[in-house]
């Protein structure tokens, strides 16, 4: 009978550790892998829109230039792309193209930024209602996608960019 | 200042708290009941200064500083007390000691049994305490003092929210008195039906509050929320429906001890399972584990520490539970005796409890493996609808079976013929509504089963007088719940669109019109309400849906506008206008027979109250 | 004639409304709002939640089917997107585990039973 109850017990804190072992694991994930990054490796999809500077229409295969190309994702109206413009601004000085979504805004207060903050981006399409971010499978701003010269996408970042990352860019160079 | 006065409270709240454990090894029960008794009146007095420090917007306090704002009414300050983290958990531990007071006070049988109870009691007190005071102390001292506090969530400001928390804790935590009374049980082998009779009023009690609490949650996000829905199978939804259901099972095999002196060993080990749910409740909702709505305190390290609170607690009492568990007589249960029939009972709600946690921890388990999975409500309704219809058939034949004696199949005769009768009403419903659909019909059929066999026992037994009240009452409140359910689920209409002032939309049998809007400042919000004229056949009458935006923090809010018929709701919402649209964008819901949900979980609750004051088997 | 004909527009353009919103609204609550804690597309005001909605309306405005929303979405976002666990092999111990579990317990309860009438 004791070795009965014993054998209980023993199976009792087997089962308790890896328990224990899954909701730790579980506790410390790194939010980071919930972001979608299924796009990584994928073909960039080829965006079609009105330009915010002349109001013609342009598609991202027109403007691409065969080498590493840099879109962001961002908004007038979104604190964090404020953060992150000087990178961006770093970016063009190293003479990386960069193209500009602009996500959900008013073309007015997205001239306006610019003209404040200066403009990093070769071009920027209007994406008025976000039909073009999805495309992307972007879901919020801003977000950055690096695109090699095989119009493939090799990297994104969720959120404002970093030093760590415009250098990861520059590399690629 | 203050913040040392509270500070000293906690601090010879533990004291006294040790002391109960010193005096009960030395065998001075009386000693040890008086430092426990003296420990949680310290801590209630902790949580009223608490209360006081809120309601003064004393920003020194960092609870305080972190969750209140001067500009907030006066009730949603004092409400503010228990809507974090630290305050939620001082009276988490007030209750625990509360409950225990209440047994201290009102149970002066056996004073060794007594002894013990209050024993386990403290040192789950104690436990929390700890915890507390190390890790989240609502009494941190903010130096120097803020001029001004973070806020609340807006969400959390509403009357319904306020009172959801208390009643909850009431109910879930009070299972810790249960856990301690079984585990006294097993100590001292007196796991027997005179302990099932002590046990009945506190197991009772706490599943009561936890049913209203679980209720008042599900109300809220009807009325409040504003998509018509009142369960999302959110996981911290789900964590406070899985002790529910648990006890529900021990409630029944309660019911068994009681009456035969059988399943002790069940009994004891649902009882332990209870508690540990409502603790694993606990853990998931603070630990930032889950992805809610609900969610509170996002900190791993804290995680941690709950976690390994409920493994300790746990596992000290399964192994108390196996070492002291009797050996009693495996006597086999007749098929078509009450006893048997609770068995299946608990079969059924330990599956449901099952299917719950699965889907609850499944995302958990498999972001481990760096895969996202979400689990919604089409699963949950998918697995649980065959078997919610099996069970409220051997819900309605279950109370009709006698102790320890096989029923003949013969007196299950009324059984059949309400089983027919129902079909057909079924079936009538089903066609003139013109809804074919299956799930809709056994829904319906089965609902219809178990309402019309209480409807049979009331009668045939209103001349005797001699049924159990109690028990109609609340699985009568099971019945006229899931029928609401699925009248709701499938005649229910709902209609989203964009509206411009002045325009007027018709559509099922009724026309809409927007009338006006008007922007309003109140106290720490700015609040858009638009007005809407609706149409039906003769009825008029106006609905005014709105958006808020709060002050601090920044956030928006939408608030509907219901008009309630007898059994249903003619309901509104509206989104927060686009900055370039000059259109509203609108959400019309006709909820069907959504009172008779309201209607269901009261009897339910009713009869669980009266379970608790009515004196017999 | 002409009243005819645009009431029957009009009658036809809420009929089919009604059915694309059914369906709009259907398929919206399977889909998980990404910024949202738990909560639906349907169910969220996001800016995400929004252009995920306009976009349902929009793809089945153009036909297109259940499925292949889904899939555009999924190639998008991957499978955390979609609130229903597909009936792959991984999801597999999510359907199977709960009925394993009621049979077994059928069965000890069936032992404990004197099955004599």
């Amino acid at each position: 009978m004791y070795l009965k109850k014993g054998f209980k017990i023993f199976s009792l804190f087997i089962i308790f550790i890896f328990i224990f072992i899954i909701f730790y694991l579980a506790l410390f994930q790194n939010k980071k892998d919930f972001e979608p990054r299924v796009m990584i490796g994928k073909k960039m999809p080829n965006l079609i829109s009105q330009s915010l500077f002349d109001n013609s229409n342009k598609s991202l295969d027109q403007i691409f230039l065969n080498e590493i190309l840099v879109v962001n994702i961002f908004a007038s109206w979104c604190a964090p792309c404020k953060i992150e413009h000087p990178f961006l601004m770093k970016l063009k000085q190293n003479n990386i193209q960069i193209i500009g979504i602009n996500y959900k805004d008013n073309n007015k207060n997205a001239k306006n930024f610019l003209e404040k903050y200066k403009n990093p981006y070769q071009e920027v399409l209007i994406d008025s209602k976000g039909e073009l971010s999805i495309n992307l499978g972007v879901f919020g701003v801003p977000e950055t996608f690096v695109v090699d010269k095989n119009f493939k996408i090799i990297d994104k970042h969720i959120g404002p960019i970093d030093n760590k990352f415009v250098n990861k860019i520059l590399k690629l160079k | 200042m203050a913040s040392n006065i509270a500070n000293l409270i906690l601090i010879l709240s533990i004291l006294f708290s040790f002391l109960c454990n010193l005096f009960f090894f030395k065998k001075k029960n009386n000693l040890s009941i008086f430092f426990f008794n003296a420990s949680s009146y310290l801590i209630i007095l902790s949580f009223f200064l608490l209360i006081y420090f809120f309601c003064s917007s004393n920003f020194n306090i960092s609870a305080v500083y972190e969750n209140s704002h001067s500009l907030k009414p006066l009730f949603y300050k004092f409400a503010g007390t228990w809507g974090n983290h630290e305050g939620s958990l001082l009276l988490f531990i007030m209750i625990v000691g509360i409950y225990g007071l209440l047994f201290s006070r009102y149970y002066n049988d056996d004073s060794k049994f007594k002894s013990w109870v209050i024993f386990f009691q403290n040192n789950i007190f104690l436990i929390f305490l700890i915890f507390l005071i190390t890790t989240s102390n609502p009494f941190d001292l903010i130096v120097p003092t803020p001029i001004e506090g973070l806020g609340l969530n807006p969400i959390l400001q509403d009357p319904l929210l306020v009172i959801h928390p208390p009643f909850l804790y009431l109910g879930y935590v009070g299972f810790s008195l249960t856990l301690s009374l079984v585990l006294s049980a097993l100590i001292n082998k007196q796991l027997n039906d005179r302990w099932a009779k002590i046990c009945w009023p506190w197991v009772m009690t706490s599943w009561v509050f936890l049913t209203i609490g679980i209720s008042l949650g599900s109300i809220w996000a009807y009325y409040e929320l504003g998509w018509g829905g009142y369960w999302f199978w959110d996981p911290v939804e789900n964590a406070s429906l899985m002790p529910w259901l648990v006890s529900t099972a021990l409630i029944h095999s309660l019911l068994v001890l009681k009456v035969r002196n059988q399943m002790k060993n069940w009994t004891s080990l649902l009882a332990i399972l209870t508690f540990s749910f409502s603790l694993l409740g606990t853990f998931l909702v603070r630990s930032g584990i889950l992805n809610s709505v609900h969610a509170f305190a996002n900190d791993p390290d804290r995680g941690v520490f709950i976690l390994l609170i409920i493994f300790f607690i746990t596992s000290v009492s399964l192994v108390i539970q196996i070492l002291c568990s009797s050996s009693e007589l495996k006597n086999k249960f007749l098929f078509f005796s009450k006893e048997s029939f609770v068995n299946i009972n608990n079969l059924f709600l330990l599956f449901f409890l099952f299917v719950v946690l699965l889907g609850t921890i499944y995302p958990i388990i498999s972001s481990i493996f760096n895969k996202t999975i979400s689990i919604g409500p089409v699963y949950y309704n998918t697995i649980l609808a065959p078997f919610v219809f099996i069970f409220l058939v051997l819900m309605s034949i279950g109370p009709l079976l006698k102790w320890s004696q096989s029923i003949g199949i013969k007196n299950l005769n009324p059984s059949l013929m309400i089983f027919f009768i129902s079909i057909l009403l079924s079936f009538l419903i089903i066609q003139v509504t013109r809804q074919n659909d299956l799930i809709l019909y056994l829904g319906i059929l089965t609902s219809l089963v178990l309402i019309f066999t209480l409807f049979y026992e009331i009668f045939k037994n209103i001349k005797k007088g001699s049924f159990y009240y109690p028990r109609l009452c609340s699985h009568l409140g099971v019945g006229v719940l899931f029928l609401s359910i699925f009248f709701n689920a499938y005649y229910s209409k709902t209609k989203d669109f964009e509206i411009s002032m002045g325009e007027t939309k018709v559509f099922d049998k009724l026309s809409i019109k927007f009338l006006k809007q008007d922007i309003y400042k109140i106290n720490n919000y700015l609040e858009m309400k638009a007005e809407f004229k609706i149409f039906i056949g003769e009825k008029v009458f106006n609905l005014t849906p709105s958006v808020r935006r709060y002050l601090q923090p920044d956030q928006i809010t939408s608030e509907t506008s219901i008009q309630p018929t007898l059994f249903s709701n003619y309901y509104l919402a509206i989104n927060f206008p686009d900055q370039n649209s000059t259109t509203l964008g609108t959400r019309y819901y006709y909820n069907f027979f959504i009172h008779g949900i309201w209607l269901g979980l009261f009897l339910i609750i009713f009869g669980g109250v009266l379970s608790v004051f009515k004196k017999r088997v | 004639m002409k009243y005819l004909l645009i009431f029957f527009i009009i009658f036809y353009s809420f009929a089919n409304a009604s059915e694309t919103e059914t369906r709009s609204i259907s398929i919206t609550k399977n889909l998980r709002c990404l910024v949202c804690e738990g909560q639906s597309v349907y169910e969220s005001n996001s800016d995400f939640a929004n252009d995920i909605k306009n976009f349902v309306k929009k793809e089945i405005k153009k036909n297109k089917t259940d499925k292949e929303i889904y899939q555009f979405l999924i190639s998008k976002y991957g499978e955390s997107i979609l609130f229903n666990p597909s009936l792959s092999l991984k999801n597999i111990a999510l359907w199977l585990g709960p009925i394993l579990f009621f049979l077994v317990g059928a069965f000890i309860i069936f032992r404990r039973l004197n099955v004599t009438k």
